[in-house]
């Protein structure tokens, strides 16, 4: 052949070269979609509460004194709650009264201090030093 | 201070309602105010349950209900599992003198569940440990409990121990489980995935087992259908086709609807013993995103094809109706709901990454979009590819590092490497350094060692794509400078199976058909669309196996016309040059000079892209 178009160029002529410029682009990664379905997934035993029906052991007039506030263990170990990040989660301010639909019962045992404070709604596990 | 008299059947319900409201309204939650909400209703929710452990004489079996609620909400909703141990640990003290198995092991279940929340190695390896111990000590009590720590087990090995392992282990537990049927087929499912994910071979009598299993069989919908998703992923990850199965498919979720408004699912393995099971996945809405989103990614080498271009018209259903399932409403915990949340996000980083992919097979480029990070630097090192800036492409593809754990993007991305110092030193010719060439040659290694050591010869896609660039790397025409070769090398062979499965009837796309349908040939099965991979076996094997010329023609001015489907522009170029070379030989006047002209103009383009006139 006399000569060809793209002959006196640097365009490759080869396979091999011609290769290092173009990605497989036919491989096409799969590892992630089977992990995250897999990952999906939670389980446990359910647990049959029908022993609390019954209180064989008490009268069933019994009843004791039950104080919400008080600090059974809480200058020590005071409970730390999960900070999760959600969607949406800039608002300032809204107006939807989350304790809506509660018992009255549920309603009058809130605390009258408030709820529970930032501080305590942490990203991390405690370390495990801490006791 | 609130200092009422109530009653235990009171205080408990009371502990109820809290939480049940919280999860209620936990979907809602968009505040730090409602957030600090919430936890209170935790808190009291908690505290209700404390008072009622600390202020009366409960018998064990109500202590051990009441603790396992405790630990529940601790362990769900605080980073408090010490305190949750501790409970559990003083009720397992107590149950110690009585006869109470069934307690007993639900105290030592929920220990594991804490030994799991605690996210940590040496944990991890102490439950492990004990699951052992346990697991031997009931071997002789015949009990259903057995299989519920089995499976414990299983999951912490997961977390901790190497794959080949865990697979090893996987077979021993589905071996010892085959009495309880669901729990079994749950963790036949479970182990496909695994394997799947691992790139391990999977036992041919389990996959067969998998596959047996009815839809009639007495097993909860949600299962029958992850069992469908697990057979889908198979064949997605064996890439051959998935029509059948969505066909399946289409018959249980038109029968099955209602049932799919529930993401849980029961599995008894006693008439004591339920496990429940849940999954977003399960949903009927989910399901219908995730097939979406699967069909994607199997037809996404097909992109450039108008008839079958799915990905390109259900990837951006999948991202829109994603976004939607992130706001729906749904009762659980908070920590649950950002467990869903991270799942959808994670669904539309790979949506991101198959759109890129997408992007570069039909244009040779792609929008900056957010993807999970362990694919940016493929994804980046193949745009430097195509930027023709071989250097800086090689500098991303070195950053994959994590190779163990993931080892189809190493292949992936040594297969890219290998390419690239093979263009290197077929440039370099006869000037080659010693050291190019030792690097091609370790590359090449490398992924001989990758792919042996890994299920990927069960992947015709696989098979052929090494195939490709053994020829390719070690003869004359294709490279300048060949890699040795030893005796025995099957590749020819391969390449000519490979051809005679998919090559290119004339003017045709790959179909496969074959002309000659009364002799019985040995040929492979029709591979999967994907241009570039069809282009080059036929570009191959029309050099080196095929020596009619006629067919050689044929070939040739097919591969011609590729090249202009999708992105390939150098790959166009070479077939070009090659059908100018069969059609003069073959004194097609007419093929040549139109050959000759389009040539011309696909010259001038690349001229104007970073090729020079020398």
């Amino acid at each position: 052949m006399s000569s060809y178009p793209g002959e006196h160029t640097n365009i490759p002529k080869h396979l091999a070269e011609s290769l290092q410029y173009q990605p497989l682009n036919h491989l096409v990664p799969k590892t992630e979609i089977s992990a995250l379905l897999h990952s999906t997934f939670s389980w446990t035993v359910k647990v049959n509460n029908d022993v609390m029906e019954t209180s064989p052991s008490l009268p069933l007039n019994e009843s004791v004194s039950f104080q919400l506030s008080s600090p059974s263990n809480s200058a020590e170990d005071p409970l730390k709650f999960k900070r999760i990040k959600l969607q949406g989660m800039d608002k300032e301010s809204s107006s939807t009264d989350i304790f809506e639909g509660l018992s009255a019962l549920a309603k009058s045992m809130l605390p009258h201090t408030g709820t529970v404070n930032s501080d305590l709604v942490v990203a991390n596990a405690i370390p495990h030093s801490q006791k | 201070m609130d200092d009422r008299k109530l009653q235990i059947g009171t205080l408990y319900a009371l502990s109820h309602e809290y939480s049940d409201h919280a999860h209620k309204i936990a979907g809602s939650v968009s505040t730090e105010d409602e957030m600090r909400q919430y936890y209170t209703l935790i808190s009291m929710s908690i505290k209700a349950l404390q008072a009622i452990k600390e202020q009366f004489q409960l018998t064990a079996e109500q202590d051990v209900v009441v603790t396992v609620e405790l630990s529940d909400l601790l362990i769900k909703e605080t980073h408090n599992l010490d305190l949750a141990e501790m409970y559990l640990s003083s009720v397992r003290e107590r149950l110690r003198e009585t006869t109470l198995f069934h307690e007993k092991m639900l105290i030592e279940f929920f220990l594991f569940r804490v030994a799991k929340a605690r996210d940590d190695s040496r944990y991890t390896r102490e439950a492990i440990r004990n699951l052992t111990n346990l697991l031997e000590m009931l071997e002789t009590t015949n009990s259903p409990w057995s299989d519920v720590f089995r499976f414990t087990y299983i999951q912490f090995c997961e977390r901790e121990e190497k794959p080949g392992h865990v697979a090893a282990k996987y077979l021993e537990v589905l071996e010892r489980t085959k009495v309880h049927k669901a729990l079994h087929s749950f963790l036949l499912c479970r182990y496909v995935c695994f394997c799947l994910e691992n790139w391990i071979e999977i036992r041919d009598d389990l996959l067969t087992e998998l596959l047996a299993i009815e839809n009639s069989e007495d097993l909860p919908i949600q299962l029958i259908l992850w069992k469908q998703f697990v057979e889908l992923l198979v064949l997605i990850f064996k890439d051959e086709n998935i029509t059948s199965k969505l066909s399946d498919f289409k018959t249980i979720l038109s029968s099955h609807k209602k049932e799919l408004l529930a993401s849980h699912f029961e599995l008894s393995v006693s008439p004591e013993i339920i496990i429940t099971v849940e999954s977003p996945i399960l949903q009927y809405a989910d399901v219908k995103n995730i097939l979406l989103f699967l069909q994607s990614v199997s037809y996404l080498t097909n992109c450039y094809d108008k008839r079958t271009n799915f990905s390109t018209k259900f990837i951006p259903k999948v991202k829109k109706t994603t976004n939607e399932l992130i706001k729906a409403p749904h009762s659980s915990s908070l920590s649950d709901q950002g467990s869903r949340c991270s799942f959808y996000e994670r669904l539309l980083e790979l949506c991101a990454f198959y759109e890129s992919l997408e992007g570069l097979i039909l244009h040779a480029n792609c929008e900056e979009q957010s993807i999970p990070n362990k694919y940016k630097p493929l994804v980046d090192g193949m745009k430097y590819q195509l930027e023709l800036d071989s250097q800086k492409a090689l500098a991303k593809f070195s950053e994959i590092s994590n190779f163990e754990k993931d080892p189809e993007l190493e292949l992936i991305t040594l297969c890219n490497v290998f390419n690239i110092h093979l263009g290197t030193i077929s440039a370099a010719g006869q000037n080659v350094s010693l050291d190019q060439y030792k690097i091609a040659n370790d590359t090449w290694d490398r992924i001989q060692k990758i792919y042996q050591g890994y299920g990927f010869d069960q992947n015709h896609i696989w098979r052929c794509t090494i195939t490709i660039l053994w020829i390719t790397s070690h003869f004359e025409p294709f490279t300048n400078v060949q890699l040795a070769k030893t005796d025995n090398e099957p590749y020819m062979d391969q390449l000519k199976w490979y051809y005679l499965g998919n090559r290119l009837s004339g003017g045709g796309s790959g179909d496969g058909n074959n002309e000659e349908s009364n002799t019985v040939i040995d040929k492979s099965p029709p591979l999967k669309k994907s241009l570039l991979l069809h282009f080059l076996l036929n570009y191959l094997a029309g050099s080196m196996v095929v020596h009619d010329l006629q067919e050689k023609c044929q070939v040739s001015n097919t591969c011609f016309h590729m090249g202009k489907q999708q992105a390939m522009p150098l790959m166009r170029y070479l077939a070009g040059i090659w059908n100018l070379i069969n059609c003069s030989l073959a004194m097609k006047g007419k093929d040549v000079a139109v050959t000759k002209a389009k040539l011309s103009s696909l010259v001038q383009k690349l001229l104007e892209s970073g090729f020079t006139e020398t």
